[in-house]
């Protein structure tokens, strides 16, 4: 499912938690919601999921507004950061609930992924670990199979080895039934081997919108080491858009078509020099400099 | 969820039901305890008791331990089924679910109604089965009328307690909620009438008919009220239309309101605003009402009883609210709360001055209840058990004399709750009005002596008070189940009533002081669903008559027997009437002083209770015997006592 997202605001009283978000995410990708605490990912979050109703702007999945709409959200599950089980129940009595609820619900995949994640179906939900709760919550979700996935913080407490198997399921679904995730996180590196799309939250408003690919293809990161530090004419010529000078090495963030940048480098006659590609955090820092916005002051980590 | 078609979710029912199963089980088992099997104990063994005979409307009476039971449960029902709008985890869950907020209220409704009817359906079948077996006076109707009144109350209650879940985010707060949308009108009313009682003088004695309306907004009490009352079309369909009306605020407000404020205590901060001033104003009341008359010093420690109960009933509301004993102080509470307070003491003090200054004109009352005595009387069933005028007196000379004396007594009553010693004194003012309202006031810090109870003395100087007398105005009622004389220790025959009355004009020719003041006998009469007392007295031939034949003696009925000080007076007939006035002023050793009264030895008691004994009464002679109740005991000098008449009755004997 398409999820476009326009012109979204929602307040709570005087207090604006969400403004003028514009968002729009492929079917069958990953789009991570990044921001630091109290950003407005989990209320855009919630307005995303159906759970509160945008005060102005629309939220529709394929065309079709999710506010009150049980078909539309049927196909949507919300994973709350802090997952929720009713009091006293069993990850059995939990299926079932969900099993009545979502019109995909796939006995096989509960008792696959039960079983793969070693937890027995007559355990009290309250009674696991947070891990463990999560894992609890990941195998409900994956067996109700939905089109769309909203995971607030969705791998805060799991260990790196179950990050990875939860992520490889993702992509199972991602890959075999155009699953779309949206994953809100604080935490940029988590993301950057994740997601095909990003956006950044600050003070309710999403600052910045990309497609990871497309800044991938025509960004990289040049490591260069100079006898001399060369001319101006040197960043100019290699489009050079953001640079730290240390000694005599530059560290610089070129744009542009990357294709002939070897080239363009080797005839400054450079000691050393290394083309890498970019992680989230340079990106951000580039691009939300331009913005005007330091990201240490966005993302904290 | 399978079919998008069904109107019902079965896993979300089976989720709420699960949620309340338990409950349910609870009040079916209590539904059970209140109604068939006390129905059973009380009719077990009817050999045991042959004469016994099951009340016609015995199911109705007994129902109420159920109907409370059953209020409580739908209070407990809605807060439950509810309790998932109260935390954000379980609410945004609830809410991301594919099911409209519109259909998990009614799926919370069709649960919750189903849990008040299936045990109310056992509970009348297990009544039928008794109704079959053994006790078939309880009619299939009867059972009908209880299943339909019970499901009535609790579905109320349900309805409002629902409502109320949508106001707050919190099971205490919701908790608090239902009880203070149930009984805050009746809580602020009572207490501001208990601190009208103890602030001023001349409140009526009666508060139930002063609060006719504001129990009437209290529904559980409406509901229980009713059952012994009878069925009130009028208040269960406004009580009804109010149910519904509740429930379509309820969907109202969670369309619109959404739930998105699960975070916040209250749902709307107006409410908590209002809530915590009313509620600080209710707690103000009862602190202050308290100091006043368990620490009656002056009028200077009501106001800081008042003032302190107002910041201490703020803080414990606060905290309530907040839930919390570390409150967070806001101005705008504050602020809001002192301006409430002004405007209660503002209204309270303009409305209850005027309330105890106001004295009707002569012109406009119709008749007039005066009295220096308690009145134990209910205006509702003088008309239905007693003769027209029975208390009542249309006489324009008795009403100007009432009007004067309620004047006299409202310019010279002081503050209640700090009496002087002179401050003995008791007005009873009731009047009918001429357009149909009645006005009732009770002034209790006059002076024995002072202008009003003189006037009130003069009115029953003239001739015997028959107005007053209970079995001279009574009605033969078909309702009547029975009729004790003498601190219910005759059960006369109800023929007494004609008796007495045949016998009741003898009672004028005798010297009224004494007839009015002495001999006087408690009387009290049982209906199905009601009960009257009242005075009357011993010096009629009927009642003489039924003592006569009853096994137990006079001194038994009259506690003469237990009397450790008895005197005798033999007075001229120009003292009657002022050692009357005396008795009920001075004191037994002064009153002994005054008419040298004769103080009798144990020999003497013995042949005065053989007498009395003998019903040797005189009201047309002029010897009084005067003795003292039981446990009477002779005050130290330092501690003279009361006016004789707390601890002193009198016949007038041969």
């Amino acid at each position: 499912m398409k999820l476009a997202v326009n012109s979204v605001d929602k307040s709570f009283g005087k207090k604006k938690a969400v403004e003028q978000i514009d968002l729009s995410v492929t079917e069958g990708t990953i789009h991570g919601l990044l921001g630091s605490n109290g950003a407005g990912k989990t209320t855009l979050m919630k307005v995303l999921s159906g759970i509160y109703k945008a005060d102005s702007g629309t939220v529709n999945y394929d065309g079709k507004n999710i506010y009150e709409n049980p078909d539309v959200k049927s196909n949507v599950i919300f994973m709350h950061d802090i997952p929720f089980f009713f009091k006293g129940v069993t990850l059995k009595k939990m299926a079932k609930f969900y099993k009545g609820m979502y019109k995909n619900w796939s006995d096989e995949r509960f008792i696959q992924l039960s079983a793969h994640f070693g937890i027995a179906p007559n355990k009290q939900l309250n009674q696991l670990s947070k891990g463990m709760k999560r894992q609890a919550a990941f195998i409900l979700a994956f067996s109700a199979r939905p089109k769309v996935m909203l995971l607030d913080e969705p791998f805060d407490g799991l260990d790196p080895i179950m990050r990875k198997q939860i992520k490889n399921i993702m992509m199972q679904d991602i890959a075999n039934h155009g699953m779309t995730v949206v994953a809100s996180s604080h935490n940029l590196r988590e993301m950057e081997d994740l997601c095909d799309s990003v956006s950044i939250m600050h003070g309710g408003k999403i600052l910045f919108h990309k497609e990871l690919t497309d800044i991938r293809g025509t960004h990289c990161k040049l490591q260069i080491a100079f006898k001399e530090l060369p001319e101006e004419k040197f960043f100019t010529d290699l489009n050079v858009v953001h640079q730290t000078v240390k000694g005599r090495i530059i560290t610089c963030i070129v744009k542009g078509d990357i294709s002939n940048l070897e080239e363009k480098v080797t005839k400054y006659n450079p000691l050393m020099y290394d083309i890498l590609p970019l992680t989230l955090e340079e990106i951000f820092t580039y691009e939300m400099g331009e913005l005007g916005y330091e990201i240490s002051n966005i993302i904290v980590e | 969820m399978k079919s998008q078609t069904s109107l019902l979710n079965k896993t979300l029912l089976s989720h709420f039901s699960g949620t309340v199963f338990w409950l349910t089980i609870v009040f079916m088992a209590l539904n059970i305890i209140a109604l068939p099997v006390s129905i059973w104990i009380v009719t077990f063994d009817r050999e045991l008791y042959p004469d016994y005979t099951i009340p016609e409307n015995l199911l109705f009476q007994m129902s109420a331990g159920q109907i409370i039971i059953g209020m409580i449960f739908s209070a407990f029902l809605a807060m439950f089924l509810l309790n998932y709008l109260n935390d954000e985890a379980s609410s945004d869950f609830m809410h991301s679910l594919p099911v409209k907020r519109t259909a998990t209220l009614i799926h919370v409704l069709i649960t919750g109604v189903t849990a008040i009817v299936v045990p109310l359906v056992i509970t009348a079948v297990i009544l039928l089965a008794e109704h079959m077996i053994f006790i078939p006076e309880i009619t299939v109707t009867d059972i009908g009328k209880w299943f339909v009144y019970a499901v009535f109350t609790h579905i109320v209650i349900f309805s409002i307690a629902i409502f109320a879940g949508f106001l707050v985010n919190g099971i205490f707060l919701h908790l608090q909620l239902i009880i203070l949308i149930m009984f805050l009108p009746l809580a602020v009313w009572s207490l501001t009438f208990a601190a009208a009682t103890a602030l001023y003088d001349g409140i009526s004695s009666s508060f139930m008919e002063q609060s006719e309306l504001v129990l009437t907004a209290t529904f559980p009490y409406v509901a229980v009220n009713q059952l012994y009352e009878g069925i009130n079309i009028l208040h269960s369909l406004i009580w009804a239309v109010a149910a519904v009306a509740a429930i379509l605020l309820a969907f109202a407000v969670y369309k619109f309101r959404r739930n998105e404020y699960v975070t916040l205590n209250f749902n709307f901060n107006w409410l908590k605003e209002i809530l915590t001033a009313v509620t600080t104003v209710a707690g103000m009341l009862a602190i202050g009402t308290a100091v006043s008359i368990f620490i009656p010093v002056s009028a200077v420690s009501s106001i800081i009883g008042f003032g302190v109960g107002a910041v201490v009933a703020y803080l414990i509301v606060e905290m309530f609210f907040q839930k919390s004993a570390k409150i967070q102080f806001s101005w705008k509470s504050i602020v809001c709360t002192l301006i409430v307070i002004i405007l209660f003491w503002i209204m309270f003090i303009t409305g209850w001055t005027k309330y105890v200054n106001d004295v009707p004109a002569a012109a406009e009352v119709d008749s007039v209840y005066i009295s220096s005595d308690y009145s134990y009387y209910t205006g509702e069933t003088l008309d239905e058990y007693f003769k027209e005028g029975y208390l009542f007196n249309g006489d324009k000379r008795v009403i100007d004399s009432a009007v004067t004396a309620h004047q006299a007594a409202v310019e010279d009553k002081s503050f209640p709750t700090i009496y002087t010693d002179e401050e003995t004194g008791h007005l009873e003012i009731q009047y009918k009005m001429k357009d149909g309202t009645e006005m009732i006031r009770t002034f209790q810090t006059l002076a024995s002596d002072s202008e009003s109870l003189k006037l009130v003395n003069q009115l029953h100087q003239n001739k015997y008070d028959m107005n007053s007398d209970f079995l001279a105005n009574v009605k033969q009622h078909p309702d009547m189940t029975e009729l004790w004389l003498l601190n219910d220790t005759i059960l006369a025959d109800v023929k007494l009533i004609d008796d007495y009355q045949a016998h009741a004009d003898e009672l004028l020719k005798y010297d009224p002081a004494i007839v009015n003041n002495t001999g006087r006998i408690e009387v009290n009469a049982g209906y199905k669903n009601n009960y009257e007392s009242g005075y009357s007295s011993i010096y009629n031939k009927a009642v003489l008559e039924q003592i006569a034949a009853s096994e137990l003696t006079v001194e038994e009925m009259m506690y003469v027997d237990q009397s450790s000080t008895m005197y005798t007076a033999e007075l001229s007939d120009e003292e009657m009437n002022t050692f009357i006035n005396d008795y009920k002023k001075l004191t037994i050793d002064e009153l002994a002083d005054e008419y040298k009264l004769q103080n009798l030895s144990e020999d003497e008691k013995t042949e005065m209770i053989e007498q009395v004994n003998n019903l040797e009464f005189a009201p047309e002679g002029n010897k009084l015997l005067i003795y003292s109740y039981p446990e009477y005991e002779t005050p130290e000098e330092e501690y003279p006592g009361g006016s004789a008449e707390f601890d002193f009755s009198i016949l007038a004997i041969q």
